[in-house]
């Protein structure tokens, strides 16, 4: 609505219409022309009329300014009365400064302005222009300025009137509109979301460039509808994901969440995520669903891959911790065996000592043997006493010789060369080579040597070690003398041996064995020493007197032969060892 | 007068062994007896000798009995004498089992008896030419 003035100076009333604008007299009385003496009624109806101007000026929008031309120049402005709502400024402060309006101007829009008025002189209609204003109250309005170009009958402009509007608030909304609209353009295009938004009353569904893209297909490919969505559904999904848009809408599931698959282009299906809101309407009806669409196909892929990747974890994991537990074993192996070696090693200087201390005596007694050789070739006279001594002489020689040998067979490297032997003859040789030592210790010495006992496969040498080392233990056992009972037999193994043990798992029943036992009557071994006799270097003879090497070499002299060492303490006291071998392979016939 | 006699050269640094290893052997009559106690020595003491036979000691300071042997068979004028080592390192058996070869080497097993010593100087050098000046019983 705008308040224009007449040129009587009578106020018109002018809006707008769709045919222009039009003009009917405002018959309205202004408080100045009304102020007679005509009592209070008179001044009632004029404060009455007065509210009503005001309620009007106060709803006018635009208002009316007139430019007279001269000469082709602009000559005088005036601005109606609703400039002073529009603008702030009032007819009598344009009036006052012709400068005013240009003024008035936003700096910016100055250019646009002054080309509008340009435009105008040279006889143009140009079109309305959009502009801002500075209001007096110092804030930027939005006008509408629309130029009327009027003619004199020959052509020539004599004056133009300007239709100024304000339209702030369209303006404002229109920006904020597309500022909204760029930002979800961005939102759009910087998410690797599809987006959809579908118009429920018209079926329509707006699906973004990316939602397409991420089914392979292009923009056109798609119609912007929602049966198109509908045909990409994969069948097994088609009810679900029916009845989950149903129960949103309709209210029954407060928030929409869908996984289903879509047909790519290519033919395969991609699971997608889908999730959206509702724009219901007054009565709660939805009108308008619009929400984002995540391909899961390959966080599905992956959540797969994590999970057989989790799986053969496990299993490295598995496999690893069994590497360990053998590493472990063979570790404990390593140490084991290095132990072994440092024994070994023990065993072999000890040896070589052996050898070198043999090696040491054997001079001395080429010395006496060669002594005797002399002495006997030389006799003159002398009684027969002498023969016998140097008889006897030469006897310990040899024993001393034999002596020595068995000591060098501690450090000969280890060549097991078994022969059939009878064990018989082992058993009396090694007695016979400890003899003057059962006899110093006062031992009696009983034998109880089994006949035909079948031929063994034996290494002499290494037997007779062992025999030698088992004898001396047991004289050494009855150092006040006792009696020393050797007895050797044959069986079938499990018929009236009352053997058991760990050790004897190598015969089976029926096997032919060979048995020798050496019974003494000393004091025995401590029960607790027992499981240690066989280690090295275990001993319980004084320092000096033993290295403790016996038995381990014993031990492993049988091993050698496939045989079995057994010692306990016996039943009358005193210790009882087992020595068991298998009979050589019997001849067949 | 032949020459019937056998020269041996016996190198070993025991003296009591070279002195009545020389004792025994000369009594028989058979051989002329020459002993060295310094290994060292021993080349120079062959070649003034010229034995017919060498018995060697193994273990001598200095010059172990292998070396020296290498050096004897070296010699020109010592080219073609056999050496037999004497040791107390080798077992008899093994010189026996060995059938007194010990690594290509002849060998005596110390301690040695008389016996032992005279069938290997038969056995290499043949048996003695003239009767034995006196008999005894060789035990």
């Amino acid at each position: 609505m705008l308040l224009v003035v007449g040129r009587e100076g009578s106020l018109l009333l002018a809006g707008p219409s769709p045919a222009g604008s039009s003009i009917i007299p405002a018959r309205l009385n202004m408080k100045t022309t009304l102020l007679n003496n005509q009592g209070e009624q008179a001044e009632h109806a004029a404060e009455e009329s007065e509210q009503r101007y005001r309620r009007l000026l106060a709803s006018v929008t635009d208002y009316v300014y007139s430019v007279s031309i001269t000469q082709g120049r602009p000559a005088a402005t005036t601005h109606g009365p609703g400039c002073e709502a529009v603008t702030g400024y009032t007819s009598r402060e344009f009036e006052a400064d012709p400068f005013l309006w240009y003024q008035m101007i936003y700096s910016e829009d100055k250019p646009a302005v002054m080309a509008q008025a340009e435009g105008i002189l040279r006889g143009e209609t140009p079109p309305p222009l959009e502009h801002r204003i500075v209001h007096k109250n110092g804030r930027i309005r939005w006008i509408k300025n629309t130029t009327v170009p009027r003619k004199d009958d020959q052509g020539w402009l004599i004056s133009y009137d300007g239709l100024i509007s304000d339209i702030t608030d369209r303006k404002q909304a229109e920006l904020a509109l597309r500022q909204s609209e760029e930002r979800l353009a961005l939102v759009i295009q910087g998410s690797s979301d599809g987006v959809w938004d579908w118009d429920l009353r018209t079926n329509e569904v707006y699906f973004s460039a990316r939602w397409k893209a991420m089914l392979g297909y292009a923009e056109d490919e798609v119609e912007n509808h929602f049966s198109a969505w509908e045909r990409l559904l994969h069948p097994a999904d088609r009810e679900r994901a029916l009845a989950s848009i149903k129960a949103y809408l309709s209210g029954q599931t407060s928030a929409f969440e869908l996984e289903h698959r879509l047909r790519h282009k290519d033919g395969s299906y991609r699971w997608i995520l889908s999730r959206g809101v509702a724009l219901r309407d007054a009565q709660g009806k939805p009108v308008r669903m619009a929400g984002s669409h995540v391909d899961l196909t390959e966080r599905k892929q992956a959540e797969e891959q994590l999970e057989r990747a989790y799986a053969e974890l496990s299993q490295s994991e598995a496999a690893l911790k069994a590497a360990l537990q053998k590493l472990k074993t063979a570790n404990d192996e390593l140490q084991t065996t290095q132990l072994q070696l440092i024994q070994a090693a023990k065993l072999e200087s000890v040896g070589t000592l052996a050898a070198g201390v043999a090696h040491e005596v054997k001079n001395p007694l080429q010395t006496i043997l060669m002594g005797l050789d002399y002495l006997t070739n030389n006799r003159s006279g002398g009684n027969g006493n002498t023969t016998l001594v140097l008889s006897d002489m030469r006897d310990a020689v040899t024993r001393a010789n034999v002596i020595i040998r068995e000591l060098l067979q501690l450090s000969v490297a280890t060549d097991f060369k078994p022969k059939e032997e009878d064990l018989n003859g082992l058993v009396e040789r090694s007695l016979w080579l400890i003899n003057a030592e059962s006899v110093a210790a006062q031992i009696n010495v009983v034998r109880k040597l089994g006949a035909d006992l079948p031929p063994v496969m034996l290494d002499r040498s290494k037997m007779e070690q062992v025999l030698i080392n088992l004898f001396l233990n047991a004289l050494q056992a009855m150092s006040q003398g006792g009696v020393l009972t050797v007895t050797t037999r044959h069986r079938r193994f499990g018929e009236d041996l009352n053997l058991t043990g760990p050790a004897f798992t190598q015969f089976k029943a029926g096997d032919l064995v060979v048995i020798a036992e050496l019974q003494d009557t000393g004091e025995g071994i401590p029960e607790d020493h027992l499981p240690r006799i066989f280690d090295p270097f275990f001993t319980t003879k004084p320092t000096g007197v033993g290295t403790g090497l016996g038995l381990s070499v014993v031990k492993k002299i049988m091993d050698l032969h496939g045989g079995v060492i057994d010692i306990r303490n016996g039943p009358l006291g005193g210790v009882v060892v087992t020595l068991m071998l298998r009979a050589a392979p019997e001849q067949n016939g | 007068m032949n020459n019937a006699k056998k020269r041996i050269l016996i190198v070993d640094d025991e003296g009591s062994i070279t002195r009545l290893l020389k004792l025994n052997l000369e009594q028989t009559g058979d051989y002329e007896v020459a002993t060295e106690n310094v290994s060292k020595a021993a080349l120079a003491a062959a070649e003034a000798f010229r034995p017919d036979l060498m018995l060697l000691d193994v273990m001598m300071p200095g010059l172990d009995g292998g070396a020296l042997a290498s050096q004897l068979q070296a010699s020109p004028r010592l080219k073609g004498v056999p050496i037999v080592f004497l040791t107390a390192a080798v077992t008899r058996e093994e010189v026996r089992a060995r059938r007194g070869l010990v690594g290509g080497q002849p060998f005596l097993a110390k301690p040695v008896d008389l016996h032992e010593v005279l069938t290997c100087l038969e056995r290499h050098l043949g048996a003695p030419a003239a009767p034995a000046a006196s008999t005894r019983p060789i035990v």
